[in-house]
């Protein structure tokens, strides 16, 4: 799931915040993006590779592997 | 509070993924104002965008007899016969449009499309196109036709002419909730077409809001659910215990070994002729088997893939192969333990809203395409043949989007009832402000703690069935306790609601449905039952009960007939009582 958003790369140019499917990121109408609801994150990838500045990491680990079926 | 802002439209769309683009595009051809609302960012959510990167290849002079009776028999005697025909001459015609546009797709070096093998099957083939790039295309090419977009909208309720619900007139319009800013959104149009995806309760591999919201709100109008017995899901998978992905169909479909913690192949033993390219609840019933009888985990052995298939598989399936890297997995040298996510839940369409020939439900006014749908194509494990649970969607989504359109020529807007969107307001709203108690997250773990553990899932029995039944009934009970703080949130109370209606209705169709088939296994029925089950059963809201009923299948009209009798079921498991052991 998403770890960090590293503000001194950041240029905020709102990308992350379009972008993520579950609205894991905030930027409060253009400030500072900020995670917001990190649970929600489905570790997709999207904001990662979409961030000009690389400015975002993202753990390909889930939160919680809570779905096992054996 | 704010405002409510109202959009009208010819034709709404609800779900901006395969099914729901190609409606509104298909849409959008025969009327003005095609809308379409999508409670995430459209190319950047829902299941299309993980797609494994493979549809079915059809050309229109491939031998679609051979195909169709394929999928027949790969469908355990369920596909609807009509929709194949319909299926296979649409998927060629979409395919011809994704070459027009000049869609990301494999092409051999002389610059056909490349045909691959897949899963499940011996005749159909997949094309391959490259995951998100896809979904990117898809969503300009819709918005490049003057379809309006609408973001980061929930729809919470549908509109209907007689301002109730369940509804016995036609469906109006929509409402919904701002995912971010908590506005209500009345959408007033002439059809409505619901492709909102499937259903489950995991948040993972670009999906945490694929929450069954249009079967929740069909079914609420008094729609008909279909097939709800056959929802169970397990293409995302968990890759070595830390991450989830899907793409196993392009693992499958390009040579990846299976092997158990022995270091065996198993899947020979359980399918001598597709092996690891066996249909995916083969697949996991083959895992479970192996689990059961303490020879797991399973691993998945791709050491011996060419640099060429590697390199394919990076644009094809990107996400797992980027999951891979980052875990420090090296493929070329490493296997990879592989569990499936099985849940209670549908992402093709296993089982879901009841549509006709032209995609239309039993409400007027109100069309359905692609996993939110029983998919009439692959009925009961749509994913079983490889490619098929996109191209449906593609197909279901054209289907919907012309007949809705057709619809809409032909009525008049009607002016939302001022009483339904007052109630729909305070339903919708109601929970809104509460600040301590029950997260949503939390409730939607304990929906997966009681219902992905194989002996629910997989492998059903009467006294499990029940068990989970109770189980989520006391679910329901905790939903008033949820808490939300804000309009985020608030949505997510909405989504466990639908999620525990729907899981509740697919045990409940389970405890009815006294045999196997596809994706649904009774232990004390471990046969197909082409006697007395060569039927749907069907539900349906009346007053506040759900009414069962049957749908048989018509071999009367068809041609691809399925053998008379009781046939075994091909990897039974045997958890309960006296029964041989696994």
């Amino acid at each position: 799931m998403i770890k960090n958003i590293d503000l001194k790369k950041c240029t905020k140019c709102g990308i992350c915040e379009d972008v993520c499917p579950n609205d894991v990121i905030r930027n409060d109408g253009g400030s500072q993006p900020y995670i917001a609801y990190q649970e929600d994150c489905s570790t997709c990838f999207i904001c990662e590779e979409e961030c000009p500045e690389k400015a975002i990491e993202v753990n390909p680990a889930a939160s919680k592997i809570v779905v096992f079926p054996y | 509070m704010l405002e409510i802002e109202s959009i009208d439209a010819d034709v709404l769309v609800v779900g901006g993924g395969f099914a729901g683009l190609w409606a509104a595009i298909r849409a959008r051809e025969f009327v003005e104002q095609v809308v379409l609302v999508d409670k995430g960012k459209v190319g950047k959510s829902g299941c299309s965008t993980l797609a494994s990167g493979v549809q079915s290849c059809i050309f229109p002079d491939d031998d679609l007899d051979a195909l169709k009776k394929e999928y027949v028999e790969r469908g355990d005697y369920l596909p609807d016969q009509d929709w194949l025909d319909i299926f296979c001459q649409n998927q060629a015609e979409r395919l011809r449009d994704y070459l027009a546009w000049g869609a990301p797709i494999e092409k051999d070096p002389s610059g056909r499309v490349q045909r691959a093998a897949t899963r499940g099957c011996l005749k159909a083939s997949v094309f391959m196109f490259h995951g998100r790039k896809f979904m990117d295309l898809l969503s300009a090419v819709a918005r490049s036709r003057g379809i309006r977009i609408i973001d980061r909208v929930a729809i919470g309720g549908l509109l209907t002419s007689d301002g109730r619900c369940p509804t016995t007139g036609s469906v109006t319009g929509a409402m919904g909730i701002g995912t971010r800013t908590g506005q209500l959104h009345v959408f007033t149009a002439r059809a409505t077409v619901m492709a909102a995806g499937g259903m489950f309760p995991l948040k993972a591999n670009r999906i945490g809001t694929v929450t069954g919201d249009a079967q929740a709100l069909v079914y609420e109008a008094g729609g008909e659910l279909k097939d709800m017995e056959f929802c169970s899901t397990g293409n995302i998978n968990c890759w070595a215990r830390q991450g989830y992905a899907g793409g196993i169909n392009m693992f499958q479909g390009n040579g990846a070994k299976m092997v158990n913690a022995r270091g065996d192949r198993f899947m020979p033993k359980y399918d001598p002729v597709l092996a690891e390219r066996a249909a995916l609840s083969e697949l996991f019933m083959a895992y479970t088997r192996e689990v059961a009888e303490e020879k797991g985990p399973v691993y998945f052995d791709m050491r011996h893939l060419s640099s060429e298939t590697v390199e394919k598989l990076n644009k094809v399936v990107p996400h797992p192969m980027k999951l891979f890297r980052k875990l420090n997995i090296d493929l070329k040298h490493e296997l990879i333990e592989n569990s499936p996510a099985v849940m209670v839940g549908s992402v093709a369409g296993e089982g879901g809203i009841s549509i006709g020939t032209q995609a239309q439900t039993t409400i007027p006014g109100l069309y359905a395409a692609g996993a939110a749908t029983a998919n009439p194509i692959m009925p009961g494990a749509p994913s079983r043949t490889g490619g098929v649970a996109t191209a449906s969607c593609n197909v279901m989504g054209y289907v919907a989007g012309e007949s809705a359109a057709k619809w809409a020529r032909g009525v008049d807007a009607v002016k939302p009832d001022a009483g339904q969107i007052a109630a729909l307001r305070d339903s919708l709203l109601g929970p809104l402000g509460k600040k301590s108690g029950l997260s949503a997250n939390e409730l939607r773990f304990q929906l997966l703690a009681c219902t992905v553990p194989y002996r629910y899932s997989l492998v059903k029995h009467e006294s499990r069935i029940r068990e989970t039944i109770n189980n989520i009934q006391d679910l329901k009970d905790q939903l008033d306790r949820l808490a939300a703080p804000d309009p985020h949130e608030l949505v997510k109370v909405h989504e466990m609601r639908h999620m525990l209606l729907l899981t509740e209705l697919s045990f409940w169709a389970a405890l009815d449905r006294h045999e196997s088939r596809a994706r649904h296994y009774r232990e004390e029925y471990p046969f197909l039952d082409n006697i007395d089950w060569l039927k749907h059963i069907v539900l349906k809201k009346q007053a506040n009960q759900t009414m069962l009923t049957y749908e048989p299948l018509p071999f009367d009209r068809w041609k691809h007939l399925p053998p008379r009798g009781k046939l075994s079921y091909p990897i039974p498991i045997f958890l309960t009582g006296t029964e041989a052991k696994a």
